[in-house]
């Protein structure tokens, strides 16, 4: 059983890097409250689990969080880029419009443009929560922008 | 976009999801494996490598029992595909004198001091760090002499990031995760002690190639040139079962 120290270190952890978690899970997986709720939950809740082996804890966090969500909505079989997410977004959030943006990015690229520019983490604290050097941060972050450039172009024109 | 919907974003009002956190620790069944389960375990581990240099004591001295030798040579045994990268010297007599008096340890005529410096890179190019993480490395070394006379014995951790400091095996270093601090040396009676470097290790992105590194210059000072110390070193899981173990050769 998880003692009331490490208990008090993962609620504090919680508090500090929560809601940025929900948020960032919740734009990744297309505004999809469920999904965000679930990972961040037993994220935590693996945590707890796993407390002495585990060095750097909001990194760790973050990472269970992206894998637990991913892994939802695979076993759900339904990839919130290939359905439509009206009904199960949020009110205040047009996710749906990144949703359909972000359909040719990558997994790490949607994470990190999620992270760096819609939650405006600066870069070294996207390479650590990703656990990816911020020169990967970058190159991610530029294939991205480009890719959702030339999509929004696209669309434009379209 | 990004501005419009980073200013979205920060407004949605995420849920408070601590209850739900809360009730599912409180709900996990206890840790199965108690402090003393673990004392147990390492003091286990520990047994078994002393048993390990035993035998390996016997092959150096020539026995035909090298196919039961259950410290593999670098590159064979169930985890092939390790490397390993060691260096060992014996000094001159009158640098170990001169050692043992500096060191104040005790001084009977032709005492040995090996090894100076040792490298030990457990190495594996197809492991992710994922599944290197969490496993632990042991260096060990075991005077054999001790049994037969007094033995001076020190070893001094000097755990060390030789990134850029082997052939080149670290291009594309994408990562280098901070090292722990080794434990103090654990005695294991008879004149053995190991260091544990947990949780040490690189990982580089190209090919997900995984280096674990362990530096240390155990100063082990033998009264008998003809046996000197066993230094080796074993990989364990996180439940100390034995994964992979190698001797390091003695450079003589």
């Amino acid at each position: 059983m998880l003692n009331e120290v490490a208990r008090a270190r993962l609620e504090y952890a919680y508090r500090e890097v929560g809601d940025d978690m929900w948020r960032a899970i919740l734009a990744w997986s297309g505004g999809r409250r469920d999904v965000a709720d679930e990972a961040v939950a037993e994220a935590f809740s693996q945590a707890a689990r796993r407390m002495g082996d585990i060095r750097e804890l909001h990194p760790w966090l973050f990472k269970a969080a992206f894998r637990i969500a991913a892994g939802e909505l695979q076993r759900r079989s339904k990839s919130v880029f290939l359905d439509d997410v009206e009904g199960e977004t949020t009110d205040d959030l047009t996710m749906a419009d990144f949703s359909d943006l972000a359909r040719s990015l990558s997994p790490t690229q949607r994470r990190a443009f999620v992270l760096r520019d819609l939650l405006g983490y600066p870069t070294p604290d996207v390479a650590e929560l990703l656990g990816i050097s911020q020169v990967a941060v970058r190159v991610h972050l530029h294939g991205a922008r480009k890719r959702l450039r030339v999509d929004l172009e696209q669309e434009a024109l379209s | 976009v990004s501005s419009k919907e980073s200013k979205d974003l920060r407004q949605v009002r995420p849920p408070d999801l601590w209850p739900e956190i809360d009730r599912r620790i409180t709900a996990q069944r206890p840790a199965p494996m108690r402090n003393g389960a673990r004392v147990a375990v390492r003091f286990g581990v520990a047994a078994l490598f002393v048993a390990a240099a035993v035998v390996a004591a016997i092959v150096l001295h020539g026995s035909s029992s090298a196919s039961k030798d259950p410290v593999p040579p670098a590159g064979q045994g169930p985890l092939q595909g390790f490397q390993l990268h060691a260096k060992t010297w014996v000094v001159q007599e009158k640098d170990a004198r001169a050692l043992i008096k500096r060191e104040g340890g005790p001084g009977p005529r032709h005492w040995v001091f090996l090894p100076k410096h040792v490298e030990v890179v457990v190495a594996r190019l197809d492991w992710t760090p994922q599944q290197l993480n969490g496993k632990r490395l042991l260096v060990v070394v075991i005077d054999q002499a001790s049994q037969s006379a007094s033995t001076y014995i020190q070893v001094v951790p000097r755990i060390a990031v030789i990134a850029l400091g082997w052939a080149g095996a670290y291009d594309n270093l994408d990562e280098t995760y901070a090292w722990l601090a080794p434990t103090a040396p654990v005695d294991l009676g008879g004149g053995g002690s190991y260091l544990d470097v947990t949780g040490a290790y690189l990982r580089t992105s190209a090919g997900g190639r995984v280096w674990m590194v362990a530096s240390f210059s155990p100063r082990t000072i033998s009264p008998n040139p003809s046996e000197p110390p066993i230094v080796g070193a074993i990989l364990v899981d996180q439940n100390d079962h034995v994964l992979w173990a190698i001797q390091v050769p003695q450079d003589r």
